[in-house]
């Protein structure tokens, strides 16, 4: 299948598998799916496999799958899923995207490593460096807990803290760069102010001394009590935090424009613009956001959009794709000249 | 119809091996059943290589006498050790003939995760080997991992009082590879053990 530029439209019932379109392609830049972390679950059932490719800007990715993922890009094989990851620059929004402020802090860690991780490529080797360590920490916390001893804990911890830096700097930069785009784009929308605040989860300037006062505690616990796996972001709209205060639909333009923001960075970091791809988030929004919705959509280079009914107002023209089930198979139908619209 | 038990149970010893997944180890399994003739070479060099190699007793590399080839050899220079963490890497460095000192195979790296500790691995012998043999440099090289990094520290550590040179293999770009080839972490490593041009 090939898109166009511009905005193209995947029409279709429910449970035809438009979604399953677009996290093929998500699929392409995370090798994980916006909804389930478990790659076993795309597999069709019955079939034990499966080979996926696609090309953006240049770059083409293939993912053959069988039990494991064998990831080929430009034909060249990769070490790991760390090497390939975000080849193609990719943001979704979908509805489960609401977690991110309605959720736990686990959320919005993962919303921040998978989001750096898109641009900057070391974040993700240091992240593996990080947990690798504190799992070793953690083994002799927990030694210790049990009345064993700590060993050379300090070996250990020299490792994490070599990691924490560079952690703690990408996410505070990100996060930084992430308010002034967010801030803007949801003005535009709302007309109200959002604020993010990055909340570390260690005093980072003092961490040896931090680790140090508190060994007892964390001897205590049987694992590390203070790093980056404690991190948190705080959202407020107008002074209120958003995760108590704010209504649904006001959430969901937050996360709309987090991910908007996010495309920015992208575009600025990687001097190329990510591919959009939105699942059903445009429902339930009132017509004056949609329309500004829609008209941020239309600048972006390429944005896939599913839904299940197309008379949304994108603007004079786009793309569509019409998905209906036939024979218990999705079948897909081009329509080729654009559509226009009011 | 369902293989007996026997067989079953071989195809999942060959499984218990490196590199070995089930498909190779059932093409394994059947190729060795149809050719006995492979088997049984298989089961003699198997046999003599579990009752013969034994672990040198200076160095740690695999030999068959009481000290390896390179440990009894004349030709090294006995001033500097190369610490790696298995005999595999002694082959290795071995191969590329740019070498000429001596090993010290450490036969694993710290990791509490794996229950393997200093005492686990031959650390004191190398801390002992450096105060008695006149050495002069240690080379470490471990593989750049979480565990290698947090033992070649831990060496690094424990021979400082010693005054012997240490030394860290640098990291970096692999010969023949484009420099737009490479991963970005290597990539990252090579500019931060950069090095002075020298003619």
């Amino acid at each position: 299948m090939e898109f166009l530029e511009g905005i193209t439209l995947i029409v279709g019932d429910n449970s035809v598998g438009k979604t399953n379109l677009i996290e093929m392609i998500y699929f392409l830049s995370t090798f994980g799916s916006f909804r389930t972390q478990i790659t076993e679950n795309l597999v069709r059932f019955g079939e034990g496999f499966f080979t996926l490719s696609g090309t953006y800007g240049g770059t083409e990715v293939k993912v053959k799958y069988t039990g494991k993922k064998e990831i080929f890009i430009d034909d060249s094989m990769q070490k790991s899923i760390k090497e390939a990851f975000g080849a193609i620059p990719v943001v979704s929004l979908t509805n489960e995207d609401v977690e991110i402020i309605n959720g736990g802090p686990g959320n919005r860690r993962y919303f921040l490593d998978i989001s750096i991780s898109l641009y900057d490529r070391k974040y993700l080797n240091y992240l593996y460096e990080y947990r690798r360590a504190k799992k070793q920490r953690n083994k002799l916390l927990l030694n210790a807990k049990k009345g064993g001893r700590l060993g050379n804990f300090e070996l250990w911890e020299k490792q994490l803290i070599k990691a924490i830096y560079p952690i703690v700097e990408a996410r505070s930069s990100f996060v930084e760069k992430l308010y002034l785009y967010t801030r803007e784009i949801f003005k535009d929308l709302t007309g109200k102010t959002v604020e993010l605040e990055y909340i570390p989860g260690a005093d980072y300037d003092n961490i040896e001394e931090e680790f140090d006062k508190n060994r007892q505690h964390e001897i205590e616990a049987g694992y590390t009590l203070f790093g980056p796996h404690r991190d948190e972001i705080l959202f407020k709209v107008g002074n209120h935090q958003a995760k108590e205060a704010a209504s649904f639909g006001i959430k969901k333009l937050l996360v709309t424009s987090l991910k908007m923001g996010i495309s920015r960075i992208l575009t600025e970091t990687r001097e190329e613009e990510p591919i959009l791809l939105i699942d059903e988030m445009l429902g339930g929004l009132d017509k004056k956001n949609s329309n500004s919705l829609a008209e941020f959509l239309r600048k972006a280079k390429q944005v896939l959009i599913t839904t299940t009914n197309d008379d949304i107002k994108y603007g004079k023209d786009y793309n569509r794709y019409i998905i209906e089930e036939k024979n218990g198979t999705p079948f897909v139908s081009k329509c080729a000249e654009k559509i226009r619209t009011f | 119809m369902k293989p007996p038990g026997v067989f079953l149970r071989f195809i999942q010893s060959l499984q218990s091996l490196p590199g070995i997944g089930k498909k190779s180890a059932e093409r394994i399994a059947f190729h060795i059943l149809t050719k006995p003739a492979t088997g049984e070479k298989i089961l003699h060099s198997l046999e003599k290589v579990l009752s013969e190699i034994k672990f040198c007793s200076k160095c740690g590399n695999i030999t068959i006498e009481n000290l390896c080839h390179i440990c009894s050899s004349h030709g090294r220079d006995t001033s500097i050790i190369c610490v790696v963490e298995k005999p595999m890497d002694v082959f290795a460095i071995e191969r590329s003939n740019s070498f000429k000192g001596l090993y010290h195979v450490l036969g694993g790296l710290l990791s509490p995760l794996d229950n393997t500790y200093p005492e686990d691995i031959n650390i004191d012998s190398l801390i002992e080997r450096v105060r008695t043999e006149g050495i002069s440099e240690v080379i470490i090289a471990t593989n750049p991992t979480t565990e290698g990094e947090a033992t070649a520290l831990y060496i690094e550590e424990n021979l400082k009082d010693t005054g012997v040179k240490i030394t860290r293999i640098a990291r970096g770009i692999p010969f023949g590879t484009d420099i737009d080839f490479a991963d970005d972490l290597t990539l990252t490593r090579a500019l931060e053990d950069r090095q002075e041009f020298k003619e």
